[in-house]
């Protein structure tokens, strides 16, 4: 395995590791808070993270396993795939565009595409004659992932507009810092979540080598950002809240927050 | 998305009380917010209590209203009695709750 390959390998480990430990976390909120947003992310983030990520690197490292395992893993993969981006969908809808009728359109569109492209990924593994071609590029794979740039350009668009405001906020004593900074890092998780996706799609689209060194460092770099940023912005250490804070502007006198 | 009642009482009471007609009175009010990084559909009236004693005192000024103070703390003091209507819950909310634990 090359310096690259295991870049790109890290930088899946580390989602699985920062998705998995945050949707938990949100969903364990929810079971207390009983609210639809934590839920939401919740079982998106433990979908993508804990379930899809790691049967897909299953079927990639797995050459060996037996065919119904390697079925079901791909099966169980695109399925929790088209489910975890379309709770994505759905949270970035409900949070920051409750009321707009393009976003409720644009959120329903996108899932129905991710439900449709995970429905075919999972009749696909269970009927493919050639198990080699189990991971080869697929039509609705692409959509798949096109559905998912979009989500994810459109989460970081809200919230760094959100983060704009909070900032503006802060020096009135209207916002707390951490949060607004929270806004920033799940921002920061859309541009990179896109940045480690791309490359596949630029693949396909050109007919290239998906598995070239440039390709791996970008997935590799990318997917480290976003995980980190996604751990950050609902597991900060103390050390970086006390950054945050540290760093903010200070209210002025009268604040209300 | 309806405007807060918060913002609707800020704006009719400018009108009210100043010269300026009704399309003016929320376009200064409207500013004061977007400095403040604040909506009109969401604003509460702890909020817009904020930006009558920060902001919009700046704002009059500006546009050369007299008795700006006496104007806001008219305005302040009536905020005190305007209930908070059924908004949705806000982005910061949501996002300062998933801080937690």
């Amino acid at each position: 395995m090359s310096g690259f390959q295991l870049l790109a390998l890290s930088s899946a480990v580390a989602f699985v590791a920062s998705g998995a430990a945050v949707g938990a976390k949100l969903l364990w909120l929810a079971r207390r808070t009983k609210a639809l947003p934590e839920l939401l992310i919740g079982s998106a983030l433990f979908l993508l993270a804990a379930v899809a990520w790691p049967l897909l690197l299953l079927t990639s490292a797995g050459r060996g396993l037996p065919e119904p395992v390697m079925r079901g893993a791909m099966c169980v993969a695109a399925l929790t795939m088209g489910l975890g981006w379309s709770g994505v969908f759905l949270f970035t809808w409900h949070v920051f565009r409750p009321d707009a009728g393009w976003a409720r359109t644009f959120a329903f569109g996108g899932i129905c595409l991710e439900l449709l492209g995970g429905a075919a990924g999972m009749l696909r593994a269970l009927t493919l004659d050639d198990l080699s071609l189990l991971r080869a590029p697929t039509l609705a794979g692409l959509l798949m992932l096109f559905g998912a740039q979009a989500l994810y350009a459109w989460t970081a668009l809200e919230a760094f507009r959100y983060r704009a405001l909070l900032r503006r906020r802060i020096p009135l004593g209207l916002a707390d810092p951490l949060v607004a900074d929270r806004f920033g890092m799940w921002g920061w998780t859309g541009v990179f979540g896109l940045g480690s996706i791309t490359p596949a799609v630029f693949a396909q689209l050109s007919g290239g080598d998906p598995n070239t060194p440039g390709h791996h460092l970008v997935v590799g770099l990318c997917g480290l950002a976003s995980s980190a940023a996604l751990y950050l912005a609902f597991l900060p250490p103390a050390a970086y809240v006390g950054w945050v804070r540290q760093n903010a502007p200070s209210p002025e006198p009268g604040g209300a927050f | 998305m309806a405007d807060s009642a918060a913002f609707e009482f800020a704006c009719s009471q400018l009108e009210a009380k100043t010269s300026l007609d009704r399309l003016a009175a929320r376009g200064t009010v409207r500013i004061a917010l977007k400095q403040s990084g604040l909506e009109a559909r969401s604003i509460t009236p702890e909020q817009m209590a904020v930006v009558v004693q920060k902001i919009l005192p700046i704002e009059l000024g500006s546009r050369g209203i007299d008795g700006v103070e006496e104007l806001c703390q008219s305005i302040l003091a009536g905020l005190r009695n305007v209930a908070n209507g059924p908004v949705s819950e806000t982005p910061d909310a949501v996002f300062k709750r998933l801080g937690g634990a």
